[in-house]
């Protein structure tokens, strides 16, 4: 296998502008500039997640550590503009950018791997929606609390 | 597109001046008819802003807090950041004015990550506006020896000062320098900040360049161009003691620094350039956040309908008295 | 990226394409807007164009003179309001604003940049009302006010929580709040307003609360608190309703009776008036300290608002305290004395416990709870053990409001140092003045709306789950009714695990009443534990 290490800043620069290009223009620079990680959640996730994926796919592959990385990026494009296709879609830009930065071409095993990390991805945001579902439920129910309550005890539930 | 057709109509505004210039007939158009016109759109238009905006009411106390309120006697009240009194809001004033308080709050940041130059476009932006505001009021400052005669102290120190570094023929002012780069900083950071270019308009362009221009005629006339000063010495205060003269001396090239001025002065009332003035009027700023110590009057408040009591007691009579609640009737 | 393969050219698609701002495109996507107001609301409160219309709709069943009266409405307002007319006027478009906005921040919108929301009305004043954009145009920066123009700014301005984090960083003290305000009044004449705003109003107006609870129902509650109260403590305190002859009316946010975690706030505030000796009342009749009308108008603020006032002087109080909340105290400390003033038949408050005069309430007579807790412990009244609090490590939201139109900053903090043992502040970038919405206020905290408020509320919970993973913090302590009923749900999303509490729930945790039982539990009833004898007076 070759060694990305030496690729390594140039890969990551390049997913993370081609991930900032999905938003808007005016908004890319500012996500990836702006290094403050409280003004930049989204940069700063982004910046993370994707170096976190990167060492992984082309090194151990532990799930544990990209399904964190992928759930924190994947948890963001969720609830912003994106269908579901495009929220997921960046990982497989990965792809692109080792075909351009790898002389040899992309190792099967890490196609692979981009694949796997592609349908976690979708996974996790189907999963991302669901919760939303559950959250709304909740809240839902937070606001009749003391209503509720009372109704439980009228019945002789108790507390 | 909005910055190259902005650059355009300034070239175009420089060069026009600079040829008619040279058409004796029209020399006192340019260097005296179209000054004089130029101050007056300039002062009425000025001082029907200010007049409208300091006439129009402030009906609700709304200072936008940013430090503790002044509240129990041994909490520490912010009374720079809050002020609660007249001496916190002139205070708090003037270190918006002099010193552009707010803007230079963009740059605090902690825990920051990465290289620091990015951090760094922050800090520019507060100091290239301080650079250019200040630099521009010490030049108009120095103009002034051009205006009165004798020339007052104040003037010949100031100019001293700005001369400081003693280099060059004639000598170097320094805020000549400063009022370049940060205007150039200013230019180049709305073409580049996508963010900042987004919401530039064509005034905002127009008015980086129209007072670049200013500045560039200036410099060229002193520096390179070294034109007669006594013949625009004469000009300026003929055309102070309302005796206007055009010397055969003055150039051409005076006369395009002085229709750019012109401009800008006509252009003044109408544009966002009127912050100078408004900044002073701002409510979130120039009011004491002494809301519930002192009572602020609306003074254009009316009734409103409003749901009294006895009609609330009235609709919720029997439930009221059910819940064994006092009632009035 | 030269040869696209098949996957490239959905990724091209992702790039959106949005050129000049002054082309106004909104789409009503589920999930980032607001229902649009039912018409029986707007009847009750005789509002204008009550209709059923969905902003999702493509004709909004607007009035046939809808621009003349907008435009009209924008000539009234910059003639009563200088703040709009210099708003108006002096932007310089520097952009120091731009990446303050907590929505901006979140959705990576450009036209959720503050100066670039103000744009919208202001292309619209520049066209109107300015020589320049009459004459000029486009080149100006104006353009024509139409339908499309309409919308854009129901999307926009029904997307700005109003909590003035922009104003702060601005040169000049442009507000987007006050601009905000403007628009949604604007936005009031022609009938596009938002359920979620108008009901609470509405409900208000009528019940004298936003949840529309009767007389009755308030009372079940408060006895229900009572009674739980009385259950934990062993102690039965008094709750009085509108009950002549008090000392103090207290007023709270509706929620606090009605919600959780709100509830255990109100079982939190009872135990302290109780121990305190208060002689107060609630009233049935002026039982909303919230105002949504801050929402919606100036004219519906002061509708509102009215009942408080007229209550605290048919009750014959003295003065008045108020409860946690963030919007409600906007209102009352920077608008109520002016909108429903002089409050001359009432006292300056002073507390009966400490003597303590409130003197910087002494024109507006109303009291936040913070400040009055705060000065009981100062002066030793309460007796507290802190290591009850123990299972929560704790930090705290300044919410908007208290925060930057107001100042109340120190007051919650010394309560919270007194009553917990842990305490770690957030990143000073993210707190007191330069706090981070909840990105649920201003009416927007619906669940139709729950993606936008996700990426509202993101810069927040980004910062408490930086606590959370430096210090192991796992409760955010705030004072504020919206605060308590969004933060959970914006936690459950970005910062699992996370609680959340009123300042006076913690106070009534930490509180030794004269007389309690032997308790072993918090209000939520989960144990104490690591019981120390801490106490301290």
């Amino acid at each position: 296998m070759q060694d990305p290490a030496a690729r390594r800043d140039s890969i990551l620069g390049k997913w993370l502008e081609r991930t900032v290009a999905t938003y808007p223009p005016q908004t890319s620079g500012f996500l990836r500039n702006e290094k403050d990680r409280f003004r930049n959640p989204v940069g700063h996730t982004l910046q993370e997640g994707l170096a976190a994926l990167l060492d992984q796919i082309t090194g151990e592959m532990d799930t544990v550590r990209i399904r964190e990385a992928l759930g924190e990026i994947v948890r963001v494009r969720a609830v912003q503009d994106f269908t579901p296709g495009q929220a997921t879609g960046f990982v497989f830009l990965l792809r692109e950018i080792l075909g351009e930065e790898l002389p040899g071409g992309v190792p099967t095993a890490w196609q692979k791997r981009i694949d796997e990390t592609a349908l976690l991805a979708f996974e996790l945001f189907v999963k991302c929606r669901e919760e939303i579902t559950e959250i709304k439920a909740r809240e839902a129910q937070r606001s009749f609390y003391v209503r509720d309550r009372m109704r439980q005890r009228e019945r002789g539930e108790g507390t | 597109m909005k910055a190259l057709s902005s650059l355009a109509l300034v070239v175009a505004l420089a060069a026009l001046a600079f040829f008619l210039g040279r058409v004796e007939p029209l020399r006192v158009v340019l260097g005296v008819i179209i000054p004089y016109v130029a101050i007056a759109i300039f002062l009425a238009g000025v001082s029907y802003k200010v007049i409208v905006w300091s006439l129009s009411p402030v009906p609700f106390r709304i200072p936008t807090s940013c430090g503790q309120q002044k509240s129990l006697s041994w909490i520490k009240a912010g009374w720079l950041e809050n002020p609660h009194s007249t001496p916190g809001v002139v205070a708090r004033m003037a270190l918006e004015v002099l010193l552009f308080r707010s803007l230079f709050r963009n740059t605090k940041a902690e825990l920051r990550e990465g290289p620091r130059l990015i951090y760094g476009e922050r800090r520019f932006l507060w100091l290239g506006a301080l650079a250019f505001h200040w630099s521009f009021l010490v030049i108009f400052v120095r103009h002034l020896r051009f205006f009165i005669e004798p020339v007052p102290r104040l003037v010949m120190v100031l100019d001293r000062l700005d001369s400081f570094f003693q280099v060059g023929i004639p000598l170097l002012y320094i805020t000549d320098v400063t009022i370049v780069a940060a205007l150039l900083y200013l230019l180049l950071r709305r073409l580049r900040d996508p963010q900042v270019r987004y919401i530039s308009l064509f005034a905002d362009y127009f008015a980086l360049f129209l007072i670049l221009g200013l500045a560039l005629s200036g410099v060229w006339m002193r520096y390179f161009a070294r034109i007669d000063v006594v013949a625009v010495k004469q000009l300026a205060i003929g055309l102070v003691t309302f005796s206007p003269i055009v010397p055969r001396e003055v150039t051409s090239l005076f006369l395009v620094h002085l229709i750019l001025l012109s401009t800008l002065l006509a252009y003044f009332p109408f544009s966002k350039l009127m912050h100078m003035g408004g900044i002073f009027l701002s409510p979130t700023r120039n009011l004491a956040n002494n809301n519930r110590r002192k009572r602020h009057v609306n003074p254009w408040d009316y009734p409103v309908p409003v749901h009294p009591y006895q009609e609330w007691e009235a609709e919720f009579h029997d439930k009221i008295a059910a819940a064994g609640l006092p009632l009035e009737k | 990226m030269a040869n696209p393969k098949p996957e490239e050219l959905t990724q091209i698609d992702y790039q959106p394409g949005r050129k000049d701002w002054m082309n106004p495109a909104v789409e009503f996507r589920k999930g980032v807007f607001c229902y649009s107001a039912a018409p029986k609301n707007l009847r009750y409160l005789g509002l204008p164009n009550p209709r059923e219309w969905q902003p999702f709709d493509k004709d909004w069943k607007l009035p046939a003179d809808w621009k003349r009266t907008i435009l009209e409405g924008m000539r009234e307002r910059l003639r009563k309001f200088r703040s709009f007319r210099l708003f108006m006027d002096i932007c310089v478009r520097c952009g120091a604003c731009a990446d303050k906005c907590h929505f901006y921040i979140g959705s990576g919108d450009p036209k959720n940049m503050p100066v670039l929301r103000a744009e919208l009305i202001r292309s619209v004043y520049r066209r109107y009302f300015t020589t320049a954009g009459r004459v000029l145009g486009r080149l100006a920066g104006a353009r024509e006010l139409t339908e499309d123009v309409l919308k854009e700014w129901f999307y926009y301005f029904y997307q700005c929580t109003e909590c003035r984090r922009c104003s702060v960083f601005c040169p000049y003290g442009i507000d987007t709040a006050e601009v905000t305000m403007i628009v949604r009044e604007l936005l009031n004449l022609v009938g596009c307003n938002i359920n979620w705003v108008v009901e609470p109003a509405a409900n208000c107006f009528r019940t004298g609360n936003h949840l529309g609870i009767q007389p009755h129902g308030f009372k079940d509650s408060i006895d229900f608190a009572v009674d739980e109260l009385e259950e934990i403590t062993g102690i039965r305190v008094e709750a009085p309703i509108n009950r002549k002859g008090a000392e103090i009316l207290f007023v709270v946010p509706s929620a606090d009776y009605f919600a959780t975690p709100h509830y255990f706030t109100l079982l939190g505030y009872l135990m302290l008036l109780h121990e305190a000796g208060l002689d107060y009342t609630f009233s049935a009749y002026a039982s909303e300290g919230g105002n949504f009308g801050l929402f919606q108008s100036h004219e519906m603020m002061k509708r509102l608002n009215a009942k408080i006032y007229a209550e605290a002087r048919r009750l014959g109080v003295k003065w008045i305290l108020g409860g946690e909340c963030g919007h409600m105290w906007r209102v009352i400390h920077q608008y109520m004395d002016t909108l429903n003033g002089p409050a001359d038949f009432l006292e300056v408050p002073v507390s009966p416990v400490t003597g303590t005069r409130f003197e910087h309430a002494r024109s507006t007579k109303m009291v936040h709870i913070c400040e009055f807790t705060s000065d009981l412990i100062r002066h030793g009244k309460l007796r507290l053990d802190p290591s009850r609090n123990n299972r929560w490590n704790v930090t705290f939201h300044d919410s908007c409001n208290p925060a930057r139109a107001m100042g109340l900053l120190e007051e919650p903090r010394y309560i919270l140092r007194n009553v917990c043992k842990n305490f770690h502040e957030m990143p000073e970038n993210t707190i007191r003045e330069q706090t981070f919405c909840c990105g649920s206020g201003a009416g927007l905290g619906t669940d139709e709306n729950f993606e936008m408020r996700m990426r509202g509320g993101l810069p927040r919970a980004n910062a408490v789950k930086y606590v959370r993973d430096k210090f192991g913090v796992n409760l955010v302590a705030c004072v504020c009714a919206i605060d308590k009923a969004t933060l959970p749900t914006l936690f459950e999303y970005w910062v699992p695990g996370m609680e959340v509490a009123g300042v006076h729930e913690l106070v009534g945790n930490a509180l030794l009443m004269k007389g309690e039982r032997e308790r072993t539990g918090d209000l939520r009833g989960e144990p104490f534990q690591e019981k120390e004898a801490s106490t301290h007076a």
